[in-house]
């Protein structure tokens, strides 16, 4: 690993060693946010997985309803129901917090709409079709609540992974490189010291000799 | 914000049923031109929080989707269609999973 050319002095040693401390603090700390964020994946993806099969299995059984319905009423006749339906649903959205990544929250809401003046009657729709509302609504709810966990996970793993690009450029290039650096400087200064220690035995070989008659 | 749906027939009726006003049929003649067509409609659009799309629409729009990724909404929603699910729940995450947890030699 090539240091940065500094000059070798003492003072640049002890700037050096600062910022290597500092750099290895920045490292465990970045270190126990990935560990924590891996944490929080884990549960969600197990809560995921949960809802996704659960919502399989209600889909399921919406699909038979509606399928029962259309024998009934033909696939037209459910359509033309669905028309004259007073209620849209919507979705409130907001935001909450995990490990500092903002991640959604969506809430499903009735909204009422007075489009057609002849709305759903459950006087003139089969109890099928009713059925079939009633399944597709949940299975609504469902979908919501997934795509909330899916959307977190995902955001979530994108943090994991901008978090470990910063602990491995830390590890393998910041930090090796600072203590490359500081290792020359202290080569340089003990360089320096034996230089003087050499100078100043000569020196005194020098002023020895001459004192002795 | 809205709901849209995205899908075959009995998807769309079955929706519309529990009061999803937005919906796209996927037609059977041109499965892939009309899934597509009707990702990209989405894509100027800032009203829509959710979009239920059949993982079988999906898999034709796969580009269309990617264009959305950067964005917060909407949120993409891949669910089975009357044929059930085309992968075990399981798979489903196993390549998140790994670009997430996986070994990462750095």
């Amino acid at each position: 690993m090539a240091a940065a050319r500094v000059s070798p002095t003492r003072m640049e040693l002890l700037k050096l060693r600062k910022r290597i401390a500092l750099a290895n603090r920045a490292y465990r700390l970045l270190k126990e946010k990935e560990e924590a964020l891996i944490i929080d994946f884990m549960n969600l993806l197990s809560e995921a997985r949960e809802k996704r099969e659960k919502l399989e299995e209600v889909i399921k059984g919406a699909f038979e309803k509606l399928l029962v319905a259309n024998m009934v009423m033909g696939s037209l006749g459910v359509r033309r129901a669905s028309l004259g339906l007073r209620e849209a649903m919507e979705i409130e959205v907001g935001s909450r917090n995990i490990m500092g990544v903002i991640v959604p929250v969506l809430k499903v809401r009735k909204a009422e709409i007075g489009v057609l003046e002849s709305g759903y009657s459950i006087a003139e729709t089969s109890t099928h079709l009713d059925e079939s509302k009633v399944a597709f609504e949940e299975v609504l709810s469902y979908i919501v609540s997934l795509a909330e966990t899916e959307r977190a996970l995902e955001l979530l793993g994108r943090e994991i992974r901008r978090t470990r690009r910063k602990v491995n450029i830390l590890e393998y290039i910041i930090l090796p490189r600072l203590e490359a650096s500081a290792k020359e400087i202290e080569m340089k200064l003990e360089e320096l010291a034996r230089e003087d220690y050499f100078r100043l035995k000569l020196i005194k070989r020098l002023v020895l000799s001459k004192r002795r008659p | 914000m809205k709901i849209v749906v995205i899908g075959d027939a009995d998807t769309v009726a079955g929706f519309k049923l529990a009061g999803v006003t937005e919906a796209y049929e996927v037609s059977e003649e041109s499965p892939r031109e009309s899934a597509k067509r009707a990702v990209r409609m989405l894509l100027n659009r800032r009203d829509i929080a959710l979009v239920i799309i059949t993982e079988k629409a999906a898999e034709l729009a796969r580009e269309e989707i990617e264009a959305f990724k950067e964005r917060m909404y909407p949120i993409f929603i891949e669910i089975p269609d009357r044929s059930g699910p085309r992968l075990p729940a399981e798979r489903k995450y196993k390549e998140m999973i790994k670009r997430a947890v996986g070994i990462e030699v750095g």
